[in-house]
């Protein structure tokens, strides 16, 4: 037999103290006569004290369960250290293998890099042999050397004696052209500037810092892999 | 999945811990003592639950549920320490068992071991079941009314049973409605509740009663 909710709130309100001493009175009434009414109001009673069990028990066995299959699965294993230091070897040797493999493949250490343009020079930077290439200023020299060719995988540094009294452009064009593909601020003292591989594509291009007039070219060639 | 799981722990010795020590790290949830106790059991427990053809449990999930049943009877103070916790735990995992299989509900107390969780014990958990399914049935607003009004996560409330109630004032405040309407919604609510537990096993012994295996 289902349950009448309005039963329901009228224990609600006796349990408040909210009842009339009229409602009260027959409340009491009831309880004596009414035996299913009288079953409801203990189920009422009991019904907070089973929720917080009800609440509690689920939560134990979520625990219990937990806790179970955590240690079988996992931590079992480890009970014995010399299991323990076995598994942390070969976790050490898996990881050595894939960095080694890892690292070969990006070129990340250079005695295992197997590309051969690489290999040659992996750094390019033109040095003046004998002398200054080129003497724009007074004591300022230019590198790398006229018509140097260069891979696209290549850094580039170029190198002058620095000038302290004053700053300058670096710009890079493409041949023959007026708008720089490349241009950065050369501060006072500053003697070199990276320029870091694949920052311009391959092609033919000049240079200068400092008087424009005078421009050097060197060529960018695709890398070959 | 268990039974994969339970050949690779690897034994304890039961001089690991004393009786003491068992019951404290139940009631506190230790999960070394709940992985030793399982550890120690599980064999015991299989060739029990072996007996029983029709079994609806494994083994593993008796001592599960055994495990989950000792620690609320040591939580709630109604494991009185007169027996092991090894013989009590393999108590109530034979009436589990018993309760499985074939539709038993009462089981004999021949030869039973003097400390063993009662049969009321065993509806108990069963009614609790049943309201934990009843309550996973009510829509949010049933169960936040229902939490509210019994203060069911308030760990601040106090044990005395007037100020377990919070009032509908109280309430109606909290959800943003009437009063009277937190009333009825929580009346709704309850009557659910109260629907499927009214003819459920071991409700008579606890409305008799007023608690559980008493």
């Amino acid at each position: 037999m289902e349950t009448d909710p309005k039963d329901i709130e009228l224990i609600e309100r006796f349990l408040d103290n909210k009842l009339s001493k009229e409602e009260s009175s027959d409340f009491f009434k009831r309880v004596n006569e009414d035996r299913e009414f009288a079953k409801l109001v203990k189920l009422r009673e009991v019904m907070p004290d089973l929720l917080k069990d009800a609440d509690n028990y689920r939560k134990i066995r979520e625990e219990v369960k937990s806790t179970l299959n955590f240690q079988g699965g996992k931590w079992l294993f480890f009970h014995n250290p010399a299991q323990m230091a076995l598994a942390a070897v070969i976790l050490l040797l898996i990881a050595t293998v894939v960095i080694f493999f890892v690292t070969k493949e990006h070129g990340i250490l250079p005695f295992i890099k197997n590309d051969n343009l690489v290999k040659k020079n992996d750094t390019l930077m033109i040095q003046k042999k004998g002398g200054p290439d080129f003497k724009a200023n007074k004591d300022i020299y230019y590198s790398p050397l006229n018509g140097s060719v260069f891979i696209s995988s290549d850094k580039i540094i170029f190198r002058w004696k620095p000038v302290h009294d004053s700053t300058f452009q670096f710009m890079i064009f493409l041949k023959e052209q007026t708008i720089p593909v490349y241009h950065k601020e050369i501060h006072h003292g500053q003697d070199s500037i990276l320029l870091p591989p694949g920052t311009i594509k391959p092609g033919e291009y000049q240079w200068y810092i400092g008087d424009k007039k005078i421009k050097h070219s060197f060529i960018i060639k695709p890398a070959v892999r | 999945m268990i039974n994969f799981v339970t050949k690779r722990i690897k034994p304890v010795h039961i001089e690991k811990f004393s009786e003491k020590e068992l019951v404290k790290g139940l009631e506190h949830g230790d999960c070394k003592i709940i992985s030793f106790l399982y550890n120690r059991n599980i064999t015991a427990i299989r060739k029990m639950a072996n007996q029983y053809p029709n079994m609806i449990f494994e083994a593993e999930d008796v001592l599960q549920e055994g495990m989950t049943r000792i620690i609320m009877n040591i939580r709630s103070g109604k494991f009185q320490g007169k027996s092991s916790i090894h013989s009590y735990l393999y108590g109530i995992c034979r009436n589990i068992c018993f309760k499985q299989f074939d539709g038993v509900t009462t089981v004999s107390m021949n030869n039973w071991v003097p400390e063993l969780a009662d049969v009321n014990d065993s509806d108990y958990f069963d009614l609790l079941q049943v309201v934990i399914d009843a309550k996973g049935k009510l829509d949010e607003k049933c169960v936040e009314i229902i939490n509210l009004r019994f203060r069911l996560k308030d760990k601040q409330a106090s044990t005395s049973a007037n100020s377990k109630l919070m009032d509908f004032e109280h309430i109606a405040e909290l959800i943003g409605i009437k009063a009277d309407n937190a009333r009825q919604r929580f009346s709704r609510c309850l009557e659910k509740l109260i629907y499927a537990v009214k003819n459920a096993p071991g409700i008579d012994d606890l409305l008799t009663s007023g608690s559980y295996g008493n």
